[in-house]
């Protein structure tokens, strides 16, 4: 039975889906391409195996504390302190790598389709679209993200299968690309890829149950990991190694590329279109995801107050990175990396000490629920 | 706030949000009018004497297209110097010349509907690498866009000279330049993004089309026509051909249409131009590298009388390249299976499978040889754009053991065997060729003698 608030099982699968592949869409195919050389395409599926001990932590996390999200955890384990300790630098954490992908994706709009188009005037409607998304909260824009699924998800397939014409499959060799090693260790590094992951841990009251829970996250981490595997696929089919780092806006190039003779030709319309689609999804959950947290911190009864005033904060710091490459080498080598680092060591740390709590007062295991809070 | 009035304060910003879109949503910053654009149709890049670039443009006049494409009108004008306008530019850099032609025309510049861009060969002896990068950059420029080279004359000359011999429409003349050379192979079909591919990748080197002035019919040109000349002077400048075509660019002897040529390649390595290829040495190299789909080829069949068997010859399934490493020097072998339909025997019957087959066997001799001699050419510089060392990538695991592959020297010392398999499985609507009936066939068949013909002396 639907339950107010509850997103089903396939809904959140398809929400993560679009939140943690549409990544691709924006400069890291050029990174992986780095790091992966020919075999760029194996690297998502490696740092998926990598990914595992994480996804176990979130899972485990929330067998303990079902109706609250992160941040609160550490408020019931620790105390008040601990939770503004956590909420305050994750808030506004959350805030900053949705403007970095909010300005690369910007940035790649203004340049390839509205060039005279001043980026504030472009980002405008665009943050506007996704507060309101934001302050509808995950019910709803997981509803549209499966009302939109034809266009994005279906587009997304044509496009990548009709990129596939112009392939030459020898590019994908050598097969193991810089060596086996390499892509172990290049793997490793770019886990922080798979940080999306992690919006999990805020949306815990709005999951079914445990074994949904564990559906999501193994099999629509592993469906992301096999999409984003399956574009750099498509990627490095249509451009040499040597070519795939060069390449600003891969994947707007590789549609580009797209000619079936006179029949079917510049598909980057509804490419563009495809992604303002999944980046308004995206920026959305990651607006409220960012508000929430910001909400349950400082012990708010409602989130909605502080959505325009977090999108508009988020405006303002989408305009730090002087370029695209600043906000690119932000996100990819300071951001995620420490920030997947930062929230793995949290995580697990609050599983371990629920743990061993639960362990030491075995019969007080509800004392560590509370009453959710009326948001 | 009673419930009442939130509803209404939510109304109220629901209507603004509608009209605040209308303000916003309505791309003014990136407008473009049309009636205030000149569309390039193609471009051309020359080194100027003094060290500079000449950029030419043909630019589009949309009214003048208009009034040829009139049903019924029939005044229209349709000549490709009244439907178009030539423009050139010097400056220091393609960017620059942008900028200069912008000053020039009062529109303006738009290069989305620009398909073709002819370089000087100069620029290319130079490394294409200086030149593409514009190309690369720029949002309006496809990687689709074609390249050719100009030989033996700027590309600015190509444009003046440039006669459509039916197409009115400037782009489509250009598209069914580009499907012949995808069709018939005798010039390669080279998109910026195999330019940029070939002198990226490690081992792989490319070619470009070249487009040149045949200067036999570039004298027939009298303003926008070109007059074929009389055949007296047509035959005088016919050079002893023998059992070979002339197939260079520029050079084949020809009499009327397009003065502009676009037959033959230039070999590029890292980008730079080290070589040149023939129309037939240009099908060939399409052959090994597996890009050729159809064409008609006249090989001799008995080379003493001068008779040949003309063949189409259809793409039937990729080259089989092998490269055994093991042996010193490397060997490859490249294997290429392909279909035939007979179009024309002279004087030969082949009326039985085992005559076929000699047939089949003097068209795979005949093209092993060609093979062999434009390998052994491109040997010599070395160059390698048949792509033969694709079998290695897959041999290699990492990309580290595969550039270090000392390539060129392998493949300047390697033992190459060309095997064709052509299969002829249709002879068309007669097995074997028209002949005399045997009664009369020696009388008739006895070679021409300069004596005249009885009754001959009358007509004169």
């Amino acid at each position: 039975m639907k339950k107010p608030g509850m997103l089903g099982t396939f809904e959140l699968f398809l929400l993560l889906w679009l939140y943690s592949t549409s990544t691709i869409l924006l400069a890291l195919p050029r990174i992986y391409a780095q790091d992966g050389q020919s075999a760029l395409w194996l690297l998502p599926i490696i740092s998926y195996l990598y990914l595992l001990p994480f996804i176990w932590v979130i899972i485990k996390l929330r067998d303990y504390f079902p109706d609250k999200i992160l941040v609160e955890i550490p408020v019931i384990l620790f105390g008040r302190w601990a939770g503004y300790l956590v909420g305050w630098p994750l808030a506004f954490y959350i805030l900053f790598v949705t403007a970095m992908a909010l300005r690369e994706f910007t940035d790649v709009v203004n340049y390839i389709i509205l060039p005279e188009t001043p980026s504030w005037a472009l980002l405008l409607p665009f943050l506007i679209a996704s507060a309101y998304g934001a302050y509808k909260g995950p019910e709803a824009i997981s509803r549209a993200n499966v009302i939109l699924l034809p266009l994005t998800l279906g587009a997304f397939i044509f496009l990548l299968f009709s990129s596939f014409t112009q392939a030459e499959l020898y590019f994908l060799a050598p097969i193991l690309g810089p060596g086996l090693d390499e892509l172990l260790i290049s793997a490793f590094l770019r886990l922080s890829v798979f940080i999306e992951v992690a919006i999990l841990m805020a949306l815990y009251p709005n999951i079914r149950s445990g074994k949904a829970l564990r559906f999501v996250a193994f099999y629509g981490m592993a469906f992301s990991a096999f999409f984003m595997a399956l574009v750099l696929l498509a990627y490095g089919l249509n451009f040499p190694f040597a070519n795939t780092q060069l390449i600003g806006s891969p994947l707007f190039q590789l549609v580009r590329n797209i000619n079936w003779g006179r029949f079917l030709q510049n598909l980057e319309s509804l490419f563009v279109f495809t992604t303002v689609l999944m980046m308004i999804i995206k920026i959305s959950l990651s607006l409220y995801i960012a508000v929430i947290t910001f909400a349950k911190t400082i012990e708010s009864p409602f989130y909605q107050p502080y959505v325009f005033p977090f999108a508009f904060i988020t405006y303002l710091y989408t305009f730090m990175p002087t370029d695209y490459l600043t906000a690119v080498k932000w996100e990819y080598e300071f951001l995620r990396p420490y920030g997947f680092i930062s929230l793995f060591i949290l995580a697990s740390f609050l599983l371990a000490v629920a743990a061993w709590r639960k362990k030491k007062r075995p019969r007080k295991k509800r004392s560590l629920k509370r009453e959710p809070t009326a948001l | 706030m009673s419930d009442k009035n939130v509803n209404k304060v939510k109304k109220i910003l629901a209507i603004a949000m509608v009209f605040l879109s209308v303000t916003l949503l309505t791309s003014c910053w990136d407008k473009q009018e049309l009636d205030q654009m000149a569309f390039v149709l193609s471009m051309g890049i020359d080194r100027s004497p003094a060290g500079l670039l000449d950029l030419t443009a043909r630019i589009a006049v949309p009214e003048a297209i208009v009034g040829a494409g009139q049903i019924g009108g029939g005044a229209g004008p349709t000549a490709p110097g009244q439907i178009t306008k030539v423009l050139t530019v010097t400056a220091r850099t393609l960017p620059e010349g942008v900028a200069l032609l912008e000053a020039t025309v009062e529109r303006r510049i738009s290069f989305m509907q620009c398909r073709i861009v002819v370089i000087d060969e100069k620029l290319v002896e130079e490394g294409l690498h200086r030149t593409i990068d514009f190309f690369n950059r720029h949002r309006e420029f496809r990687r689709s866009l074609i390249f050719f080279m100009a030989k033996g004359s700027p590309a600015r000359e190509i444009f003046q000279h440039a006669v459509p011999v039916l197409e009115e429409n400037i782009a489509r003349y250009v598209e069914d330049i580009v499907d012949i050379q995808r069709q018939f192979g005798f010039s390669p079909f080279v998109r910026l993004h195999d330019l940029n591919n070939t002198m990226e990748m490690y081992h792989f080197d490319g070619l470009i089309p070249i487009m040149a002035i045949n200067e036999e019919v570039a004298e027939e040109k009298e303003g926008e026509d070109v007059k074929p000349r009389p055949t007296e002077e047509y035959w005088q400048d016919d050079e002893p051909a023998h059992e070979e075509l002339k197939t260079i660019p520029g050079k084949l002897h020809r009499s009327g249409g397009n003065p502009v040529s676009y037959v033959g390649a230039g070999v590029l390595v890292g980008g730079k131009l080290v070589g040149f290829m023939n129309a037939d040495e240009v099908r060939i190299t399409e052959l090994l590298r597996g890009r050729y789909k159809t064409g008609i080829w006249s090989i001799p069949l008995a080379q003493e009388e001068m008779n040949y068997a003309s063949v189409i010859l259809d793409h039937q399934r990729p080259p089989l390249i092998a490269v055994d490493t093991s042996t010193e020097p490397i060997r490859i072998t490249v294997t290429i299976r392909m279909k035939g339909k007979l179009m024309e025997v002279q004087g030969q019957d082949i009326g039985t499978p085992e005559a076929f087959r000699l047939v089949e066997k003097k068209i795979a001799e005949a093209l092993n040889k060609k093979a062999l001699d434009v390998i052994a050419r491109m040997q010599s510089i070395p160059a390698d754009p048949f792509h033969f060392i694709r079998p290695l990538r897959w041999r290699t695991l990492t990309t580290k053991e595969y550039v270090a592959i000392p390539w060129h020297e392998w493949f300047q010392n390697a033992e190459v065997v060309v095997d064709f398999q052509p299969e002829v499985e249709f002879f068309g609507f007669q097995v074997n060729p028209s002949r005399p009936n045997l009664k009369v066939e020696e009388k008739v068949l006895e070679e021409p003698t300069e004596e005249e013909l009885p009754g001959e002396e009358e007509w004169e």
